[in-house]
């Protein structure tokens, strides 16, 4: 499929010819004359062009302008009102066409509106029959006329790209006139196969154009016949009043350099009409042809046109160009599949990188599963026989040692009571209850002084291990019951020496809390105090009880 | 009549001059059939290069997730074989101690009753009697500490003894570590009398511990404490 290939067809009143544009160069035309023999020629030249979008040149003499006005109105409305003026101009043939070019300055401000129709749709139809039974992608009918109006943009004529870009290759003006001047009239005058094209331009806008047959290409004769056509063109434009009386008409020839100096000669300047030449070599080089040299007509320049961009369509009929959408649709789908395949070549390339990379992996895991699994054996095999699994071993060894560590015993609480009795004589003591706190002794959960706290075990439950200091050391309660001794209801000294015993205690460790939890006597108000004084009381006696905590060091 | 008669060759004449109906699948899908069936073999050829990518690229993580657990497996099991190696090592002759020492086994309870009658005599203590109950196994949290597949198991012993002075009942339990493991968990000792003269007199003592033995664990859900 010629993605990037075009045929250029190029058709005047005597002949087609055919083409091949390809990466902006175009091959030698073939052409057909316009007879039967010419048609089945071409029709055979079509034969395999279903790939290849085909732009039809039509450089006919039957191409007619009309100016007129329409009221300016949008949308449906719009297109109705072009279509049946359309209808009015031009009845006969359906290669018709109109452009707006702006509005009225005055009055209702109606749409100015060209139009303009091939007008002898016979002398298209056998080639556009040749093209439709082909089934070949036209791309549309274009009129060089029509063209004509991005050609001289390209070429820096208009008014408008004049004043922004005032530098223009122009050969030298024959009567002194300023050759980079920009003029609103503009008769672009060029020679084609199909004979001598002369377009007039108000601005940028085309208003008229008309081809007139040359009798042969001879330097001479056309120089004569652009010098005669220009001035007639001239009278005709005055005439209808397109050209302003005392306005000068700015003829510029498109020429070939062989032809410029005659041109020169020929073409007298008046105070109607001034000539300015333009070399063809330059005009192909601005358009980017590759062989500017070798151009001696204007066809490869309206070609070019239809080469480099795509227009949309002057003259083709909605059914002409079917074959154009479906060969983009049908490149839409190729353009498609290629994409969807090569996305899933991507896809598949980049699994399969991965799924190889994984493999890699895999292999080189197996090796080192292998040797980690042989050093394994090795390490079995040297292991000793074992009475236990060494993770048992592990664990009783430091069970043992926590045991050791943190098992509660009696000895330093009772070694503490000892070292405190002392030094406090007076103090007797007559019970000690030493154990093992169920739970954590801290200062809001103090345990009743009053009553020990047995051990929280039943005879079927099973007992914690947090007893016997696994895994940290248990708290350890010792309540002592004891009197002061020779006292005689001296309750002041008496108080006064459990005091010094529990700070005593007290002192020995920081983690060793002491309470007296029973004083020798109850003086706090709010409880009950019986006594006598002056008799003697054998049952009176001085006894109290403490409550001493030794907590496990955090 | 006569204009029925003509309005057929009318019609034909209309027929023939009219052109004919386009029709999408007799002229234009001939254009693009190609390239549709193109298309389709795009889709097809793509889904099938897309999973069979796919599967392919599936297989082999598959088969590295394999090769990575074996690894794994077999890098796990040589650090276990190195830590046992180590733990023998460092572990074995104390087990072996303890086991000789009877933390480790089955209760020695003949043992403990007779070291307890060699104490008596020994010390020349007064008469000591105890009561050792059933064995119970220990409620350890995994959490705060690893047992591994043993258990900690106790036999609550209370024994009454008399006391010519509480040294008395501190050697009698200083000697007992000598053959075999216990925690104490209570101890109470008391005067005979209250009288400030029975400050000479015996003193009676009463304590509770725990021997402690460690075993294997036992699956018997009668025997594991919830």
């Amino acid at each position: 499929m010629g993605v990037f290939r075009r045929q250029l067809l190029y058709l005047t009143n005597d002949q087609l010819t055919a083409y091949q544009w390809e990466k902006g160069s175009y091959s030698a035309g073939h052409s057909f004359p316009n007879n039967e023999t010419g048609w089945e020629d071409f029709s055979l030249h079509l034969a395999g062009s279903q790939n290849t979008p085909i732009y039809l040149l039509a450089d006919l003499i039957e191409e007619d302008f009309q100016r007129d006005s329409l009221p300016h109105v949008l949308g449906r409305s719009r297109r109705a009102l072009v279509q049946r003026r359309l209808s009015q101009l031009y009845r006969d043939t359906p290669y018709r066409q109109a452009i707006q070019q702006g509005r009225e300055e005055q009055g209702r401000k109606d749409d100015l509106m060209l139009f303009s129709a091939l007008t002898n749709a016979e002398l298209l139809k056998p080639w556009l029959d040749a093209v439709l039974q082909r089934k070949a992608p036209l791309t549309g009918i274009y009129s060089p006329a029509l063209l004509s109006a991005a050609l001289i943009k390209k070429l820096g004529l208009t008014h408008d790209s004049t004043r922004a870009s005032p530098a223009f290759p122009f050969g030298p003006a024959r009567s002194g006139s300023e050759p980079h001047r920009a003029s609103h009239n503009l008769l672009l005058v060029t020679h084609q196969s199909s004979g001598l094209r002369q377009s007039f331009f108000q601005g940028s806008a085309l208003k008229f154009s008309r081809l007139t047959p040359l009798a042969d290409h001879n330097p001479d004769t056309v120089a004569d016949a652009i010098a005669r056509e220009a001035a007639n063109t001239q009278q005709f434009l005055a005439s209808a009043r397109l050209l302003s009386r005392g306005e000068v008409l700015d003829a510029v020839v498109l020429a070939h350099g062989e032809g410029l100096q005659r041109l020169r000669s020929v073409c007298q300047d008046s105070p109607a009409i001034a000539h300015r030449f333009f070399d063809l070599a330059d005009a192909a080089t601005r358009l980017g042809l590759k062989t500017p040299d070798s151009i001696t007509l204007c066809d490869p320049l309206f070609l070019s046109l239809l080469g480099h961009v795509v227009p949309a369509s002057h003259y083709a009929q909605p059914e002409q160009i079917r074959c154009f959408s479906l060969w983009q649709t049908r490149l839409a789908l190729y353009i498609l599949s290629a994409g969807i395949v090569a996305g899933a070549l991507l896809s598949a390339g980049a699994n399969s990188l991965e799924a190889v990379h994984h493999y890699q992996q895999s292999r080189q895991m197996a090796v080192e599963t292998r040797l980690t699994q042989s050093q394994h054996e090795a390490i079995v095999h040297s292991l000793p026989h074992t009475v236990a699994s060494p993770q048992n071993m592990k664990a009783a060894v430091n069970i043992e040692q926590m045991i050791s560590r943190n098992a509660p015993a009696p000895t330093e609480l009772f070694g503490i009571v000892s070292h405190a009795l002392d030094v406090l004589p007076q103090i007797r003591v007559d019970q000690l209850h030493w154990q093992v706190s169920k739970k954590d002794e801290t200062a809001e959960g103090a345990i009743d002084p009053q009553q020990p706290q047995p051990v929280p075990v039943t005879e079927d439950q099973a007992p914690g291990a947090s007893l016997i200091g696994i895994p940290r050391k248990p708290s350890q309660i010792l309540l002592i019951e004891g009197e002061v001794t020779s006292l005689k209801q001296d309750y002041r000294t008496a108080l006064e020496s459990v005091r010094l015993f529990a700070a005593e205690l007290g002192k020995s460790n920081k983690q060793l809390a002491a309470e007296i939890t029973r004083p020798p006597l109850d003086v706090k108000p709010t409880v009950k105090l019986t006594g006598s004084a002056g008799a003697e009381e054998r049952d009176t006696k001085s006894r109290f009880m403490l409550k001493l905590t030794l907590r496990p060091e955090s | 009549m006569a204009q029925n008669k003509s309005n057929p060759k009318q019609d034909q004449a209309k027929d023939k001059s009219a052109p004919a109906m386009r029709s999408f699948m007799k002229n234009d899908f001939p254009l693009i059939r190609k390239a549709l069936i193109t298309l389709i073999a795009s889709l097809l050829l793509s889904a099938v290069l897309v999973s069979a990518g796919r599967a392919i690229r599936l297989k082999q993580q598959d088969s590295l997730v394999q090769a990575q657990a074996q690894r794994n497996d077999a890098s796990t099991g040589l650090h276990q074989a190195e830590n046992d190696k180590q733990e023998i090592h460092d572990y074995q002759p104390a087990f072996m101690a303890l086991r000789e020492r009877g933390f480790v086994g089955e209760e020695r309870r003949l043992d403990w009753i007779e070291h307890i009658k060699y104490i008596q005599e020994n010390r020349k203590l007064l008469p000591i009697t105890y009561e050792i109950s059933a064995q119970q196994v220990f409620q350890i949290d995994p959490e705060e500490f690893q047992i591994n597949d043993l258990e900690l198991r106790g036999s609550k012993m209370i024994f009454q003894m008399g006391l010519l002075h509480e040294g008395d009942l501190l050697n009698f339990l200083d000697d007992l570590k000598r053959n075999g493991f216990y925690a104490a968990q209570e101890c109470k000792i008391k005067r005979a009398g209250t009288e400030l003269e029975s400050a000479h007199l015996p003193l009676a003592a009463e304590c509770m511990i725990y021997w402690l033995t460690l075993g294997d664990r036992v699956d018997s859900p009668e025997q594991t404490p919830q």
